[in-house]
């Protein structure tokens, strides 16, 4: 076995059993996922109000890394295909009201204050 | 001599590798907080950032080993990442420019205050209205506790009159 197959299991190895390591420890709560759609302390009858603007930054970023997997899947041996304008609009307008939203619910926070 | 050192430097790697990702399932190094804002709460732009990192890495290496070289990267994969480390580092900044609301010890700054309050009298309300109910059924039946205590009394005070007469009687009687 040559030394260019060795480096590329271990290489492999490492990238596929860190994503999976994550993955798994995600999944089984070992890393903490709790809040992570919800609004920051805003509490509804003792349950957590869910935030839109990171609902659909979750979809969006889903939907963006399964089709550019599925592109790649796709895509002629040894090429890596490009994003579509149209999925980087997607993403930017997808975090901008993300970042917006963050934004304008800190400046009401301090309004209040 | 490049041989030598190709061979260390792969076991090198891999011991590397290995490693790492051993401490990682033995929790030596703790990955709990990867995803956690200050306040403990996942932060949906780590979680973009890291799909994206993983996507792209998994895809580079993909392509890398079928074409036995590095390819370019197109420029929307550069953007693409660019638009999610944007996204993280606003969002952190934004964090940061007001503690308080990140680490909820103020007043909520997400949504409606007003509506918040809303729900948190509404809550109080009912509360309210469960402790009235109790209070209301354990009035009822201490009024009902009274009213048997009342009537033992007077049964007990008719019995009595009962007995005096009796007992006169008796004394007229035997006079």
């Amino acid at each position: 076995m040559s030394i260019a197959r060795i480096l590329h299991l271990e290489a492999l190895i490492f990238l596929y059993g860190l994503a999976g390591t994550v993955a798994y420890q995600m999944l089984t709560g070992r890393i903490n996922v709790s809040g992570l759609l919800a609004q920051k302390k805003k509490v509804k009858r003792g349950r957590p109000n869910t935030s839109p603007e990171r609902v659909q930054l979750l979809l969006a970023t889903l939907a963006a890394a399964s089709n550019y997997l599925g592109q790649v899947a796709r895509a002629p041996a040894g090429t890596l295909p490009d994003i579509s304008y149209q999925w980087l609009y997607l993403m930017g307008g997808s975090s901008g009201i993300y970042a917006l939203g963050k934004a304008w619910n800190t400046l009401k926070h301090k309004k209040s204050r | 001599m490049a041989q030598i050192y190709g061979v260390l430097f792969s076991a090198f790697l891999g011991l590397l590798g290995l490693t790492i990702l051993w401490l990682i399932w033995t929790r030596r190094i703790n990955l709990t907080d990867l995803l956690n804002e200050a306040n403990g709460q996942a932060s949906m732009s780590r979680f973009q950032l890291l799909v994206f990192t993983f996507v792209i890495a998994i895809s580079l290496f993909g392509v890398t080993e079928a074409k036995k070289d590095f390819p370019d990267i197109p420029s929307g994969i550069l953007t693409l990442l660019g638009i999610s480390a944007s996204t993280y580092a606003v969002g952190k900044g934004i964090s940061y420019s007001a503690p308080e609301v990140m680490m909820g010890t103020g007043p909520s700054g997400d949504g409606d205050d007003s509506d918040e309050e809303a729900d948190d009298a509404a809550t109080h309300a009912d509360d309210a209205k469960a402790h009235a109910d109790a209070a209301k059924q354990a009035a009822q039946q201490a009024q009902e506790a009274l009213n048997a205590q009342r009537a033992v009394a007077q049964q007990a005070a008719d019995s009595a009159a009962q007995a005096k007469q009796a007992a006169e009687q008796a004394k007229v009687t035997k006079s």
